[in-house]
């Protein structure tokens, strides 16, 4: 049969489209997802805040009254339109029902009060899935309400990792030192993304860099005081994994970071144990490698204890001179750190993020300590997949957990900003939380880690956090 | 790493070091009870003072030596040994 010319033209466009969507085989995908014009991704029909008129002669201390009761804030005004019409936010987890009820209980002032109604509307948001095998098991990146340990989790409840990705999957002119138990460096889903210490060759038996530390090619341990930082349990390889497995390698599971330097630090004996000097040693180590120019910007530490330690708190205050944030574990014994304080995590320094341990329905681990004025926010914590020493994989439970999700995404959000300061890098991941009402009251941002708000990727939160 | 202690094992570390302990002989020491625990850091919640522990969900076993009225709890996993608040302090066993 003949065809017609534009027929065979038809046919030929439709070859080389199809060839170049199967040659870009990584593309960033388009998912259809809907999200609303105003705020957050919809958990409810409204949107955060109200929509208030008040009446021509309203009582300013009234008016200041209100909003002081709910902690709202004038947001915008709409006087263009009509004098008195407002648009108001609230805090987080406050029940907009009962702040309606209370401004329409003002029949003196106000004229009315209703809901930020969201009007939605078909997005396309990009999203970035890697082609790591055990990924669908990697509740805390991208939860389909996937079963773990026997448990089905709720869909939604993640960091939002895809939505991230296709801002940013790490860089590694990033390095984030995990100070733990070492780290199996030449695990096949880690070592693409271990730091190198360019000035230091590796087993000659000389301290060719001049830092005191023979050999540090891939990082430092302060147990034996020598260079090399292989695991001696399994914990640190594990939490490194959840900051930076490599991703996209056709290979085990995948980090929040893709592509990120990781520095191994080990502090902690065989014994399970850590010493103060080691742990402050371990800090100093990265301090001078910082002074020394390696872009160190983020120490995990998913560890601590009961005492207080001058000592310590100075070496972390340190680090946060150089820009170095802290990102350390709540703790596990499912306590009040306000009442009860958990060390480093405890410390109140600027530089110190505390994290407490989330599960994949969003609720606070039993085993998680908590603290409204102490433990900054939530993150996956429990039944967690990642590397463990000699190529293996392992799920594990804990703040320690928690942790290092949080550093990775203070990595993510360095990989795209890079002059971003300690300061501003602690207030994004507290500001940029999925709120999570069982944890207001708990943590000082009353939410769980989104890496995908804190790289930009989806609207942040209306309203701000103090602490 | 070490190779893996079996529960047989870390029940008779803990007897020898509590009949040392006490000064008594291993057959007057009685075992009151060994159970599975999950405990809450890598130094089974019996760390020292100024020590650091991994906050990590650890599994292992309790167990509880008697002699005569002194009570002491061993805290144990396929790795490590230690002695849980005895006398007001942690002490580790093993390694």
């Amino acid at each position: 049969m003949k065809r017609s010319p534009a027929y065979h033209l038809t046919l030929g466009l439709m070859v080389i489209l199809m060839a170049f969507i199967m040659g870009v085989p990584r593309q960033i995908r388009m998912q259809r997802k809907r999200i609303s014009v105003v705020g957050t991704l919809p958990k409810s029909p409204f949107g955060p805040g109200l929509i208030v008129k008040y009446k021509d002669g309203a009582r300013p201390s009234a008016i200041s009254a209100l909003r002081d009761h709910f902690k709202a804030t004038q947001l915008l005004s709409f006087d263009s339109i009509e004098h008195g019409l407002d648009f108001e936010s609230i805090p987080s987890g406050v029940d907009i029902n009962e702040v309606l009820a209370a401004y329409d209980a003002d029949r003196d002032d106000v004229e009315y009060a209703e809901p930020n109604f969201r009007y939605e509307e078909d997005h396309l948001i990009p999203t970035l899935f890697p082609n790591d095998p055990n990924f669908g098991l990697q509740w805390g990146l991208v939860n389909n309400g996937q079963e773990i340990n026997g448990k089905a989790g709720k869909k939604g409840v993640d960091i939002g990792a895809s939505t991230a990705w296709a801002v940013t999957t790490g860089s590694e002119d990033v390095v984030v030192a995990v100070i733990d138990s070492g780290v199996d460096y030449k695990h096949t889903d880690l070592a693409g993304n271990i730091w190198e210490n360019k000035k230091e060759i590796p087993n000659n038996g000389i301290d060719d860099d001049g830092n005191g530390v023979v050999d540090d090619y891939n990082g430092y341990n302060a147990v034996d005081d020598n260079g090399d930082p292989m695991d001696a349990d399994q914990h640190g390889t594990h939490c490194a994994g959840i900051i930076g497995a490599e991703g996209d390698n056709g290979e085990g599971v995948v980090g929040v970071n893709w592509h990120v330097k990781i520095m191994p630090v080990r502090f902690i004996s065989s014994g399970g144990g850590g010493t103060l000097s080691d742990a402050i040693e371990g800090i100093n180590y990265v301090v001078k490698m910082k002074k020394r120019g390696v872009n160190v910007r983020v120490i995990s530490a998913s560890w601590g204890g009961l005492q207080y330690s001058k000592a310590l708190k100075d070496a972390i205050e340190a680090a946060g001179r150089e820009g170095i944030l802290f990102v350390a574990a709540a703790g596990n014994s499912g306590v009040d750190n306000d009442r009860m304080p958990h060390y480093p995590s405890s410390y109140g320094l600027d530089n110190i993020v505390a994290v407490a341990a989330s599960d994949n329905n969003d609720h606070l681990t039993s085993f998680s300590n908590w603290g409204a004025k102490s433990v900054d926010l939530a993150a996956p914590g429990k039944d967690i997949l990642s590397t463990t020493p000699g190529d293996s994989y392992s799920l594990m439970s804990g703040t320690s957990m928690a942790a290092p999700f949080v550093s990775g995404v203070a990595a993510l959000i360095i990989s795209k900003e890079k002059n971003i300061t300690v300061t501003q890098l602690k207030k994004r991941l507290l500001e940029s939380v999925d709120p999570v009402p069982e944890l207001k009251g708990k943590v000082v941002s009353g939410g769980r880690l989104c890496a995908a708000k804190a790289v930009g990727a989806e609207e942040p939160n209306v309203g701000s956090i103090t602490y | 790493m070490d190779s893996a202690l079996s529960k047989d094992e870390t029940v008779r570390i803990a007897r020898d070091h509590f009949s040392q302990r006490i000064g008594a002989h291993d057959g007057d020491i009685r075992l009151l009870l060994v159970e599975d625990v999950t405990f809450p850091d890598s130094n089974f919640g019996a760390s020292n003072k100024n020590e650091m522990s991994l906050q990590v969900l650890t599994d292992g076993w309790r167990i509880l030596l008697a002699h005569n009225d002194t009570q002491a709890e061993y805290r144990a996993n396929k790795s490590k040994v230690r002695l849980y608040q005895f006398e007001g302090s942690n002490y580790r066993i093993f390694p």
